[in-house]
């Protein structure tokens, strides 16, 4: 207190512009309660983007119908798999370093975000099937499947960049039982990718 | 009242001393808030004069019923669509963050925003998310209005649509990330003593506004997202013919759109209540009914959208519409009821200040009940797309909104820089600006009912000369602007010097130096109970306390010594 | 009882008959107010204008007194409030009243109920389907107005045999038993309840006639209407009101309401008659074409003989001397074959300094968008030669009649 007003005679000293501090209990709260306000604006998105799908889905059934009839549901089965399974890993890396076991937090972590490419992946060789049937993107039902479905792809790879940055930082020891704030915040985001890609999942290839 | 008899401010520790800010320390990153509010507020000024200018070349067109300042009609679409989005995007929307930034730490006796980096982010994107709005200019630039309704947005557009959609697309992140922040600030590091009942109503208003924003403007990115699509990727979202809607973009952006006015005026009405309290000396009448109606129109402002699509909506889907505008009356008029009833009985001190409160409460009622009667389908189905909107939106918007900036502007200023700005200027620039606002605006009712569209710029000669009434006096309320501009800049060279509470008030941002220091106060400080508890003896003490703790500055005449205030160390 | 407290009812007394005095004195200000109703509008030229001109009118009182109040108050208190030169004081330490805060939320709700409530029978009583309407279509297209009407074969005259009709006017009768023609004014006349449905061929568009307080938007992709009925005989303006470009403010029309059914069946059966006993000149041909309304040149182009006032496109006055003088020379087509391809392939045939905006016309799909028969073409070219200095053809209409052939 005393030291800022010795400061003050040179001038205006703005607070410094990155604190690597380990927050206290507010700033956790904070923190947490941001991230549900930036889901909610998501949800806000998202729930947009497959409104208009579902308007289609009502107003034209037997489009939809054929689309599954030709699709089938095996790939996309197996990729909502492994995105369910992603996100368990994700809750056992962070039960890791809430014991304190880093090198658990490292290789949890990296399964989800190995996980998290594997579904890019496969989601990519789905589109090429679906391209291949001449379903592209300027098609009514097309248009209406990609825009969705690539914007949470969008999301999972935001996701798996995250995580390869926990693991990054786990690996040099940033994380311990007493700071894991960044993998609680990044599970917030991993579970709602998870959640949203449910929600996608039944809309388009179950009814 | 107040139950808190004159809190000690930190008495007997190291006397805080105003910081002496320069320029330069306005112009970089930083993540001090009260310098990204003022970034924030610099930022939107340029962009209001932009705007403004835009205005002022869409008067000058429309004196005459003929094309003749512009080449062609796109080039004068041009000009209002981009006056709308600039003035409603990059001024008002920012210039209300501004201020939040600057005053909601400081009303809360925090020592900075929850998330301070997050926010000089937000700030940062809007700089270069403006110009990439301006950038249209040289693809092409956006013609399609501010709503932008497909297919003209889409099939029948220059690449400037594109740079447009994506300049909104940061901006509502920008704005996103900013309300996130303002939400976990005001609900999460509040002092010791200040219940949300005890909260400024400018924080409530905050408050109610952030929310809007977390819940709306995604709907914007998401209409946004589809028209960039089909602009660049061949989607017909918007297009009948590939099997898409056009009701579609009318229906989302205007459900993110409506909520939007309400973000544009609710920080006003808190600035508002501000300066109505303080400078009529007395409590603010029915603080809770205030507080509460701000999330009353945040909440019936969701049901509401569609009564800008009277005229393309299925017909059956009208009625309920109408009916949730009206309600809206309801809770603007207890806050207007209520502002009366603060006045009433007070010591009215006219500022500048006070002077444009007083201005906001006589125009925007006139653009509230405008707003009312475009609620009523049989009328709105005539004046729909006319002059009678152009009219209502500027009342609510100039005569409401920014009415409120401007007298925010008087009453923070001195805050803001430690300078008081020039009355006498600040009375010039109101009365000028109150009767050209009149005249430019009001005739305008009249034009659209009796048959002139908007949006034009060649029009029926029968309405010439109301049209030049209009630009005249438009003229004038542009030449208004740069009295306030001067007195802006005379100050910080020449301005008296503020002290820390110059109008007397209760609220926290007082309780400190002008410009307060680094992480704003010296020890954690005490609110005051009641932020408007004026008229008690409790707080006559407490701003005796205060008083000596920051001295007024000496008169100015006197004052040779560079920082008068504040001689403690 | 002490004369104190008597005092104290008197007063009171006093302020309640002040109150009620001033907000009858609101009131009325609202009734003077809205005596202006009347001079804010156009002529009421529909039954429906009347309707909605009283709700207006009745908004205006209610707005009107509270307008007063407000401002009424607001000068009140900077007068009666205002702090003297160095006064400091505070003002009563007042924090509101329950009572007060009640009555100012529940009357303006009763108002917005009361107001709810008449538009919502306004609304129903003008816009609900009447017996027998006149079914008309009206077009829109960047940047004009078109009015189409159909005639059943039961109209066509004795003397004319549909079989010797032109060929497209003869499948319109195999498609749909009646034949459409156009007009670029809507007819109607003094009684009668119109429909309109109305459609886009590009963007959208609204359809607003000021004297009924009618609008409708143009949606692509639908099919939207809207309702009227004229009380007033004479021409009003029809006025596109949803951005639709460049050329939106020049996107008018007139209604003409015949004072009567005779005169409507008279000028509806000579614009009929224009097909049923089309002329043998194909210039006289083309300038009916166009004055028809048929093709939307007139929202783009200037041509005075036709009253077009477009500015969007290039000037048509004196075209015929221009493509003689340089576009022929310039492009080494005959004149003929310049502005007849032009009609066709008009974005190869750009006016220095415009750009490809014109619709492309094509003659092959009478059911598709911007179908321009060839003998139009051909008509509407024969029409264009003539619009030189002299008033002379500039052109050789039997190589013009080749050209078109060959198309
Ligand atoms: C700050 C911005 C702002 C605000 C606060 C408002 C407030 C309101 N607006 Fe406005 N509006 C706009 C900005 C705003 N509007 C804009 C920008 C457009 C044009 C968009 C475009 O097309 O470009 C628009 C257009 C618009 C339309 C569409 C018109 C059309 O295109 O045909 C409608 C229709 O219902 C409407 C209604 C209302 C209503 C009912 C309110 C209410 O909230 C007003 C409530 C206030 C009062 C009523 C006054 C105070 C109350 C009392 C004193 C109590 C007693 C009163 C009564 C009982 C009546 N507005
Ligand atoms: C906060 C929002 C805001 C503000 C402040 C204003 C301010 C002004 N507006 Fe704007 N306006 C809108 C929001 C706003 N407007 C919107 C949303 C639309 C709809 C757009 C659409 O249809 O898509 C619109 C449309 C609109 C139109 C209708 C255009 C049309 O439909 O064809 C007109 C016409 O008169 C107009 C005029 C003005 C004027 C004269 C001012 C003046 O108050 C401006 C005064 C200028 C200044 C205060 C700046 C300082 C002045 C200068 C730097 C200029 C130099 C001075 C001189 C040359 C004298 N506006
Ligand atoms: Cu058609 Cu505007
Ligand atoms: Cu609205």
């Amino acid at each position: 207190m005393s030291e800022m007003s010795v400061k003050q005679d040179k001038g205006y000293i703005a607070p410094p512009t990155n604190k690597v501090t380990i927050p206290d209990k507010k700033q956790i709260e904070n923190a947490k309660f941001a991230m549900w306000l930036y889901l909610a604006s998501e949800v806000v998105i998202f729930g947009t983007l497959i409104a208009v799908y579902v308007v289609f889905r009502f107003t034209n059934p037997e489009v939809v119908r054929q689309v599954h009839d030709e699709l089938g549901i095996a790939l996309v089965s197996f990729n909502t798999f492994l995105l369910l399974a992603s996100s368990w890993a994700m809750v056992m890396g962070l039960r890791a370093i809430k014991r304190g076991d880093e090198s658990g937090l490292v290789r949890w972590i990296g399964l989800t975000a190995i996980m998290g490419a594997v579904f890019v992946g496969l989601q990519y060789v789905e589109y090429s099937e679906l391209a291949h049937l001449g379903l592209h993107l300027g098609t009514e039902w097309g248009m209406r499947f990609y825009a969705p479905t690539a914007f949470h792809g969008a999301h999972v790879i935001v996701g798996v960049f995250w995580a390869l940055r926990i693991v990054a930082r786990g690996r040099r020891g940033y994380y311990s039982p007493q700071n894991y704030l960044g993998v609680e915040i990044f599970g917030l985001y991993w579970h709602f990718v998870d959640v949203v890609w449910i929600f996608l999942f039944t809309i388009i290839y179950l009814v | 009242m107040a139950s808190i008899t004159a809190p000690t401010i930190g008495e007997g520790k190291v006397q805080p001393q105003a910081p002496s800010l320069r320029i330069q320390d306005y112009l970089r990153w930083t993540v001090d808030h009260k310098i990204i509010g003022v970034q924030y507020i610099a930022t939107a000024l340029f962009f209001f004069v932009i705007g403004g200018l835009l205005a002022m070349m869409i008067r000058w067109e429309l004196l005459t019923p003929t094309l003749d300042v512009m080449q062609t009609g796109e080039q004068y679409n041009t000009l209002f669509s981009l006056h709308g989005t600039v003035m409603i995007f990059l001024w008002i929307i920012p210039v209300m963050a501004g201020f939040g930034n600057f005053l909601v730490p400081l009303q809360l006796g925090a020592k900075d925003m929850a998330f301070p980096w997050l926010n000089a982010f937000a700030f940062w994107i809007i700089p270069p998310a403006g110009l990439l709005m301006l950038a249209g200019w040289l693809v092409g630039p956006p013609e399609a209005g501010w709503t932008s309704y497909p297919p003209l947005s889409t099939l029948y557009s220059a690449d400037g649509q594109t740079l447009w959609a994506l300049s909104l697309h940061l901006l509502g992140i920008s704005s996103i990330l900013g309300a996130i922040n303002f939400i976990v600030t005001i609900l999460n590091m509040r002092p010791e003593g200040m219940g949300f009942w005890q909260m400024p109503l400018f924080c409530w208003a905050i408050l109610a506004t952030s929310i809007i924003v977390v819940m709306a403007t995604p709907f914007l990115a998401g209409a946004l997202t589809l028209l960039i699509l089909d602009r660049v990727a061949g989607t017909s979202f918007f297009n009948a013919a590939g099997g898409g809607d056009v009701l579609l973009w009318q229906n989302i952006f205007w459900f993110y759109s409506h909520p939007a006015v309400y973000i544009m005026v609710l920080p006003g009405m808190g600035m508002l209540s501000e300066v109505l309290s303080v400078h009529s000396r007395k409590p603010i009448f029915g603080y809770r009914a205030i507080a509460l109606s701000s999330m009353a129109i945040a909440l019936v402002g969701f049901t509401v959208w569609a009564h800008h699509m009277f005229t393309s909506l299925t017909p059956e889907l009208r009625i309920p519409f109408m009916i949730t505008s009206l309600i809206i009356a309801v809770p603007t008029g207890i806050k207007v009821f209520s502002w009366l009833g603060t006045i009433w009985m007070g010591k009215i001190h006219f500022t500048s200040a006070m002077l444009f409160a007083l201005g906001f409460l006589s125009m925007f009622v006139i653009g509230g009940i405008s707003g009312v009667m475009l609620a009523s389908v049989p009328v709105d189905i005539h004046v729909h797309d006319t002059y009678f909107v152009v009219s209502h939106l500027h009342f609510v918007l100039y005569g409401g909104s920014v009415f409120a900036i401007f007298a925010g502007i008087y009453h923070w200023w001195p805050k803001i820089t430690g300078r008081m700005l020039d009355e006498r200027l600040g009375k010039i620039h109101f009365w000028i600006t109150y009767v050209s606002f009149f005249f430019t605006f009001f005739p305008q009712h009249i034009l659209g009912m009796q048959g002139m569209p908007r949006r034009v710029a060649v029009y029926d000669p029968q309405f010439q000369t109301l049209n030049v009434v209009v630009s005249v006096a438009g003229f004038a309320l542009g030449l208004a602007t740069f009295v306030l501009l001067a007195n802006m800049v005379s100050s910080l060279y020449s301005g008296k010097r503020a002290g820390a509470n110059p109008w007397n008030a209760l609220t926290l941002e007082w309780a400190t130096t002008s410009p307060p220091p680094a992480y704003n106060f010296v020890g954690d400080p005490a609110p005051f109970a009641d932020p408007y508890g004026y008229g008690t003896r409790e707080s006559k003490e407490y701003l005796e306390t205060l008083d000596k703790r920051f001295p007024p500055p000496v008169d100015d005449s006197l004052a040779l010594t560079p920082n008068p205030q504040g001689t403690g160390d | 009882m002490s004369a104190e407290t008597g005092k104290q009812t008197t007063t009171n007394r006093n302020s309640v008959l002040l109150i009620i005095a001033a907000f009858a004195l609101f009131i009325l200000g609202g009734f003077v107010i809205a005596q202006a109703t009347p001079s804010l509008f156009p002529e009421q030229a529909s039954a429906e204008s009347q309707q909605v001109d009283d709700l207006f009118q009745f908004m205006l009182v209610i707005g009107g007194a509270i307008f007063l109040l407000v401002q009424g108050m607001l000068v009140y208190s900077v007068i009666r409030f205002r702090a003297k030169p160095g006064e400091t004081g505070d003002g009563p330490p007042i924090h509101g009243n329950a009572t007060l805060e009640l009555v100012w939320t529940a009357i303006p709700g009763v108002i917005v109920l009361v107001l709810a409530i008449y538009s919502y029978s306004v609304w129903v009583s003008t816009t609900s389907a009447k017996d027998n309407e006149q079914v008309v279509q009206a077009v829109g297209q960047r940047f004009a107005w078109t009015f189409t009407y159909e005639v059943p074969r039961s109209a066509v005259p004795e003397d004319v045999n549909v079989a010797d009709l032109p060929a497209n006017i003869q499948q319109q009768f195999n498609d749909k038993g009646t034949f459409t023609i156009t007009s670029p004014e809507l007819h109607t006349y003094v009684g009668r309840n119109v429909k309109v449905n109305l459609l886009t061929q590009d963007s959208q568009h609204a359809f607003w006639i000021p004297a009924m307080r009618v609008k409708q938007d143009l949606l692509p992709g639908r099919v939207t209407e809207t309702r009227f009925t004229p009380v007033l005989a004479g021409e009003y303006p029809v006025v596109c009101a949803e951005l639709c470009g460049g050329g939106h403010g020049e996107m008018r029309a007139s209604i003409i309401v015949h004072p009567d059914q005779e005169t409507y069946v008279t000028w509806f059966n000579n614009e009929a008659a224009r097909v049923f006993y089309p002329s043998e000149d194909p210039v006289e041909r083309g300038q009916q074409v166009l004055a028809s309304g048929a093709y939307p040149c007139a929202g783009c182009h200037i041509l005075d003989e036709l009253g077009w006032v477009g500015v969007t496109g290039p000037n048509q006055n004196g075209v015929a001397d221009r493509v003689v003088n340089n576009r022929s020379p310039a492009t080494g087509q005959t004149p003929e074959e310049y502005l007849f391809r032009s009609l066709y392939y008009p974005h190869e045939y750009l006016v220095p300094g415009f750009g490809p905006l014109m619709p492309q016309f094509q003659s092959e799909n009478p059911g598709a968008a911007y179908y321009m028969p060839v003998e139009d073409g051909e008509a509407i070219t024969a029409y264009f030669c003539t619009l030189s200095a002299t008033q002379d053809n500039v052109c050789d209409l039997e190589n013009l009649a080749a050209i078109a052939e060959a198309h």
